[in-house]
């Protein structure tokens, strides 16, 4: 956020081509992250207590209810391009529930707020427990980042594209994987998975357009540089995101944001 | 000094909208929106593909304001609402179904009168006219940085106005003549041409939208402050759509 601009030396190089600049941001996240956070990791292996699962269940509903809905928004606005915007659009329902849009298409499916409610309440979890949970202050700070960074001149809406794309590889390998650590060694089943059939089957088929918008637009020395940096910042947030409950889960009282505390933008 | 009673007390939701069209009858001379005479007569057909091509210079931003307006909502339904809006607006397409954005079926309408794909992709890359620059910076500001309801409640003055007497008429009429202008001009395909005109009407979904702003005015706009900066976004996008007059 504060670095300096880059400078003619910085941009003095060409372009990587297209599928160069996929393949240097698959090498960011492997050197950056090469492998899940330890609250993932523990999740899929089954190895964390029932009340840290539903810690994560309470602690996440903001990010399913507001954050994503407003950080998603905000690159849309931004987005003057209507290919990649229409692809935005349906990612905006898909978040808000396929439902909306009944009448068009007969999509009956939820949204993933009301999904995530309905998996808290399988692992006895009830809505008024989810509704009065304070957020853990480091969630907190990373939802708030991504909401400032898609929002305003922080990120362009190419970078706001690049982060998106994190946000999407992130949660199709690991939410993927928490889906069947759930099913394994939780005891969950049927429609109390029904979040992770539809966040992960949805973003998996996002991936793919958001490659192809990368590689075409992300056609200039800057362009690329400021993307990747989008792509890691996004990586960082989503780490940062659950570091709290694995904190938790190691023992350690995470501080929690006072009650009542609203997004900041 | 004791307080007026407009200062300390919002107005009832009804006696509020009936203020909001006292504002714009004031405006508007005390004529109709939707009176004869209002559209500025028939045009051939290279006056309209030039009509177009203004059009298309700096490219189009529905999704700009419709945008700002969703990010700014803090009423669950009501954003879900717009959001249902920014798909028939956006385009069904997007999931799926029939019709395009409205930036689409304007382009549908431009090639029937001449324009290439090529021509338009060239027009939206250049710089906007001065006016439009303007009126469309406050406009995206004002969806921006007002109170939500008041973003929203702003497309009464546009939308809105497809809600009053004589809408429905004007735009039936608007749409068969044409239909019936666009036959004699040898237009190839006349149901795209007017495609964007049908979804402009307050028929069906659109009525919908026209009502939608009306809604949120008479449910939310619902202190005196709110009322006060409704009026000011009422009247000013008044000015901003009058073209000419400001």
């Amino acid at each position: 956020m504060n670095n300096p601009p880059y400078g003619p030396d910085d941009l003095k190089e060409a372009p990587l081509s297209g599928p160069d600049f996929l393949k240097l941001l698959s090498e960011e996240r492997q050197r950056q992250y090469p492998g899940p956070p330890p609250f993932y990791d523990a999740l899929s292996k089954g190895t964390l207590g029932r009340e840290i699962v539903q810690l994560w269940v309470k602690n996440q509903y903001a990010y399913w209810d507001s954050d994503l809905v407003y950080s998603t928004a905000a690159i849309f606005c931004k987005t003057n391009e209507e290919d990649t915007r229409t692809h935005i659009l349906r990612k905006m329902v898909c978040i808000e529930g396929k439902e909306i849009v009944n009448d068009i298409n007969g999509w009956t499916t939820p949204a993933y707020e009301e999904l995530w409610l309905r998996l808290g309440e399988a692992l006895g979890v009830s809505r008024g427990e989810v509704a009065a949970w304070s957020t853990f202050t480091r969630t907190y700070f990373a939802t708030s980042t991504l909401r400032l960074l898609s929002r305003y001149w922080e990120w362009t809406w190419l970078d706001g594209l690049a982060g998106m794309y994190a946000g999407d590889l992130f949660g199709r390998d690991y939410l993927g994987a928490a889906r069947e650590g759930l099913e394994r060694h939780y005891g969950l089943s049927g429609g109390a998975l029904a979040f992770f059939d539809a966040y992960v089957g949805d973003v998996s088929e996002d991936i793919g357009w958001e490659e192809e918008a990368l590689a075409y637009w992300a056609c200039t020395r800057e362009r690329q540089l400021t993307a990747a940096r989008a792509f890691r910042n996004r990586l960082d947030i989503e780490y940062q995101m659950v570091l709290p409950l694995h904190a938790a889960a190691s023992g350690t009282t995470p501080l929690q944001v006072p009650a009542g505390t609203k997004p900041g933008v | 000094m004791a307080a007026s009673k407009s200062e300390t007390q919002a107005a009832s939701p009804e006696e509020f909208v009936a203020q909001l069209e006292r504002i714009r009858t004031e405006f508007l001379d005390g004529a109709s929106p939707w009176g004869r005479g209002r559209g500025g007569g028939p045009q051939t057909k290279e006056q309209i593909a030039e009509g177009k091509r203004r059009s298309h210079v700096g490219a189009d931003g529905n999704h700009r304001f419709e945008g700002e307006r969703y990010l700014g909502a803090q009423d669950k339904t009501i954003r879900r609402k717009q959001l249902r809006k920014l798909v028939d607006e956006g385009g069904q397409t997007s999931v799926g179904g029939p019709l395009p954005s409205h930036p689409a079926l304007s382009k549908w309408h431009s090639h029937e009168f001449g324009l290439s794909d090529e021509e338009i992709a060239e027009l939206e890359m250049q710089d906007m006219s001065a006016e439009s620059l303007v009126s469309l910076g406050w406009w995206y500001l004002l969806q921006r940085s007002s109170p939500w309801s008041v973003a929203l409640g702003s497309a009464l003055v546009g939308e809105g106005s497809k809600r009053l007497p004589g809408a429905v008429e004007h735009f039936t009429l608007l749409i068969d003549e044409a239909r019936q202008e666009y036959a004699k001009m040898g237009i190839e395909n006349i149901e795209r041409a007017v495609q964007l005109m049908i979804e402009h009407a307050p028929f069906g979904v659109d009525l919908e939208h026209a009502m939608f702003a009306e809604e949120i005015v008479k449910e939310f706009v619902d202190t005196p402050e709110l009322q006060d900066e409704m009026r000011r976004a009422f009247t000013l996008t008044l000015a901003r759509n009058s073209r000419g007059r400001i």
